[in-house]
C-alpha cells in the first residue's frame, strides 16, 4: 500500500476496525518515523475514547471498590516497564496490546510467542528494508542536489562570461561605429581633395592653354623683331573705317623672305565665332591695276589689349598690292569677303 | 491525597498516575472514583453482561495496580488510555463468551440500558464531564444511523470491517466509507473535547 492507502486505513484502525493484514502494514509503516500519520491515528483515537460518554451511565455495585481495594496486592516493579513513565516515541508495547488484543487463554502460549516472534522478525525485516530505501532515496537526493548546486554553479559562470562578452561585444561595437564614422568623413573629404583636384587640373590646363598662347605671342613678337631687322623692309599702313575709326594696322614686309606681319591694334572686340581676315588686291601685269580680286592672306583674333598680329609667308610683292582690307568674317575664314570692311590702305 | 472538587473525568492528573506507580493506594482510590463507572458502562455495553463486566473490571484495576509505570503519557490523556485498556480486555473476552453462549455480539439492540433513571447519576461525575457526556451524545445523535450501527459493531462489537460488511450485507467499501466518514464527522465535533494530550 501506498502512503495515502495507509492513510486510509488510520479511522478503521483507530476504531479497531482493521484486518489484521492492514493493521500490521499500518503498524509498520508508523514505526518507519511517518511524520504525519501518528498525528491523525492520535487524533482518531481522541476521538474514539470518547464514543462511551454516549452511553447511558452504569455504576458499578456500591462494595465493589471494597473488594478490589482489599485484593490489591503489594505494588512489585514491574520488569516490563519503563524506568521513567513519559515516552515521547511512538513504539511497540503496551499501545499494541491494546489495539491487538492478547490471545484468549484457549491459545498455547508458546504458539502465541512463536507467531509473535515470527511478527517481530517480519516487522523488523520490513522496517529495516524500508529504511535502506529511504536511506537509499535520502543519498540520491543529495546527489542530484549535489548535481543541481553545480549546473547552477556553471549556470551561473556562463551567465558571468556571457555578460563579459556582450560587455566587449557592445565595445566593440561602439568602436566599429566610430571607425565607421571616421571612414566616411575620410571619404567626404577625398571627394573634396578629388573634386579640388579636378580644379587645379582645369586651372592647369587653363593656363598651359593660356601658357601656348602667350609662347606664340611671343615667338611672333620675335618673328616680328627678326624682321624688323632685316635689311630690306617695306612698311604699309592701314586706317580704320566707319566701324573702327580709332583702330589701324601696320604692315611689315621682307622681300629676301617673302614673309609679311601685320599689327593691328584698337580694333573692336570680336564676337563669338568671328575672327578679322586680311584681304590683299593685287594687280598683275597682264591685267588693268585696280581690276585684281581680293587674296585671303589669312585671319587673326585680337588679345585683351585689342592687339592683333598675323605673320604671313610668300606675301605678294607689295609693289603690285593696290589695296589691303581688313573684314569681320565667321572663324575659319571666308574666300571671299563677306562682312564689314573694319581697317583699309595703304594710305 | 486530596484531589480538586472539580477535577473530572477527562483531566484525570497524569501525576496520579505516578504516584500508583510508587504504591499510593489513596491515588489508586481516586483514580476508581473518576474512571470506574465509564469503564463499566463501557464493559458492559461490549460485553452485554454485568458480572461479566464486573469482573473484567476487577482483572482490569489490579492489572492498573500492577503495571501502571507502563502508561505512557505522550500516547493521551489517563482516561482514553484507561478506555482503550477497557474495550481490548472485553473485546478479546468476547470468543470466550460467545462459547459459553450468553456473550452479546455489540449490535445497537442488543445494549443493556440502565434499569432506572438513578443509575446513571455519578457522584464523582463534574459538570464539564455532563457537559461532556452531552456533547457526544448529540454528536453521535446526528450521525446517519448506518454510520452509528458501523461505529458501534465496529467499537463495542469488536467487529473489522470485512465482518461488519458480511453481516449487514453490504459490500466492504460502503462499510468501511460510512466508518470514515463517520469517524471524520466525530472528529470535527468533538475536538473541544479531546482535553490535554
Amino acid at each position: 500500500m501506498d502512503h495515502e492507502q495507509l492513510q486510509e486505513t488510520i479511522p478503521l484502525y483507530a476504531v479497531g476496525a482493521l484486518e489484521r493484514q492492514e493493521r500490521q502494514a499500518l503498524e509498520t509503516h508508523l514505526l518507519s518515523g511517518c511524520s504525519t500519520c501518528p498525528t491523525t491515528l492520535k487524533e482518531y483515537r481522541a476521538t474514539v475514547g470518547l464514543l462511551p460518554y454516549a452511553l447511558p451511565s452504569i455504576p458499578l455495585p456500591p462494595d465493589f471498590k471494597a473488594g478490589l481495594m482489599t485484593a490489591l496486592p503489594p505494588t512489585t516493579p514491574d520488569p516490563a516497564a519503563p524506568k521513567t513513565a513519559a515516552r515521547t516515541r511512538l513504539e511497540p508495547g503496551p499501545w499494541l496490546q491494546h489495539i491487538i488484543p492478547p490471545p484468549p487463554s484457549w491459545i498455547p502460549y508458546p504458539a502465541v510467542a512463536m507467531v509473535s516472534l515470527l511478527l517481530l522478525a517480519g516487522t523488523a525485516w520490513y522496517t529495516f528494508s524500508v529504511r535502506s530505501q529511504v536511506l537509499g532515496e535520502a543519498q540520491q537526493r543529495r546527489q542530484v542536489e549535489s548535481t543541481l548546486q553545480a549546473e547552477q554553479t556553471r549556470i551561473t559562470a556562463l551567465q558571468k562570461q556571457v555578460t563579459g562578452q556582450e560587455r566587449v561585444l557592445s565595445k566593440l561595437r561602439e568602436d566599429v561605429t566610430g571607425k565607421i564614422g571616421t571612414l566616411n568623413q575620410l571619404r567626404d573629404a577625398l571627394t573634396n581633395r578629388e573634386a579640388e583636384l579636378e580644379q587645379l587640373h582645369a586651372q592647369l590646363k587653363l593656363r598651359d592653354q593660356g601658357s601656348a598662347a602667350l609662347r606664340r605671342t611671343l615667338a611672333q613678337y620675335e618673328e616680328l623683331l627678326a624682321l624688323l631687322q632685316a635689311p630690306r623692309v617695306t612698311v604699309l599702313s592701314l586706317a580704320g573705317l566707319e566701324r573702327g575709326k580709332s583702330a589701324g594696322a601696320t604692315l611689315f614686309y621682307d622681300a629676301d623672305s617673302k614673309k609679311a606681319f601685320l599689327y593691328a591694334f584698337n580694333l573692336p572686340p570680336l564676337p563669338a565665332g568671328k575672327a578679322y581676315q586680311l584681304w590683299a588686291v593685287v594687280t598683275f601685269p597682264s591685267q588693268p591695276k585696280g581690276d585684281g580680286a581680293p587674296i585671303s592672306t589669312g585671319t587673326f583674333s585680337t588679345d585683351t589689349g585689342r592687339k592683333g598680329l598675323l605673320a604671313i609667308k610668300n606675301f605678294p610683292d607689295p609693289s603690285r598690292i593696290t589695296k589691303l582690307t581688313v573684314s569681320l568674317e565667321p572663324e575659319g575664314g571666308r574666300p571671299q569677303p563677306t562682312g564689314d570692311i573694319y581697317l583699309t590702305g595703304p594710305r | 491525597m486530596e484531589l480538586p472538587p472539580q477535577q473530572t473525568v477527562s483531566t484525570i492528573d497524569p501525576l496520579l498516575i505516578a504516584k500508583i506507580a510508587k504504591g499510593d493506594q489513596q491515588a489508586f482510590s481516586h483514580l476508581y472514583d473518576q474512571s470506574s463507572t465509564l469503564l463499566f458502562t463501557l464493559a458492559v455495553r461490549i460485553l452485554g453482561d454485568r458480572n461479566e463486566a464486573a469482573a473484567l473490571l476487577q482483572e482490569l484495576y489490579l492489572e492498573i495496580w500492577r503495571k501502571v509505570a507502563r502508561y505512557d503519557v505522550s500516547r493521551g490523556t489517563p482516561i482514553a488510555w484507561l478506555v482503550a485498556l477497557t474495550r481490548s480486555r472485553a473485546i478479546a473476552r468476547l470468543p470466550s463468551l460467545a462459547l459459553k453462549g450468553h456473550g452479546k455480539t455489540g449490535a445497537i439492540d442488543d445494549r443493556e440500558e440502565p434499569t432506572s433513571p438513578d443509575q446513571t447519576s455519578d457522584a464523582f461525575e463534574t459538570d464539564a464531564d455532563r457537559e461532556r457526556r452531552a456533547l457526544v451524545k448529540k454528536a453521535v445523535a446526528e450521525l446517519p444511523e448506518a454510520q452509528q450501527q458501523v461505529l458501534e459493531l465496529a467499537y463495542y462489537g469488536g467487529l473489522s470491517y470485512q465482518e461488519i460488511a458480511a453481516r449487514r450485507s453490504e459490500p466492504i467499501g460502503t462499510i468501511k466509507t460510512q466508518i470514515s466518514l463517520g469517524l471524520s464527522t466525530l472528529k470535527t465535533a468533538l475536538r473541544p473535547c479531546w482535553g490535554p494530550s
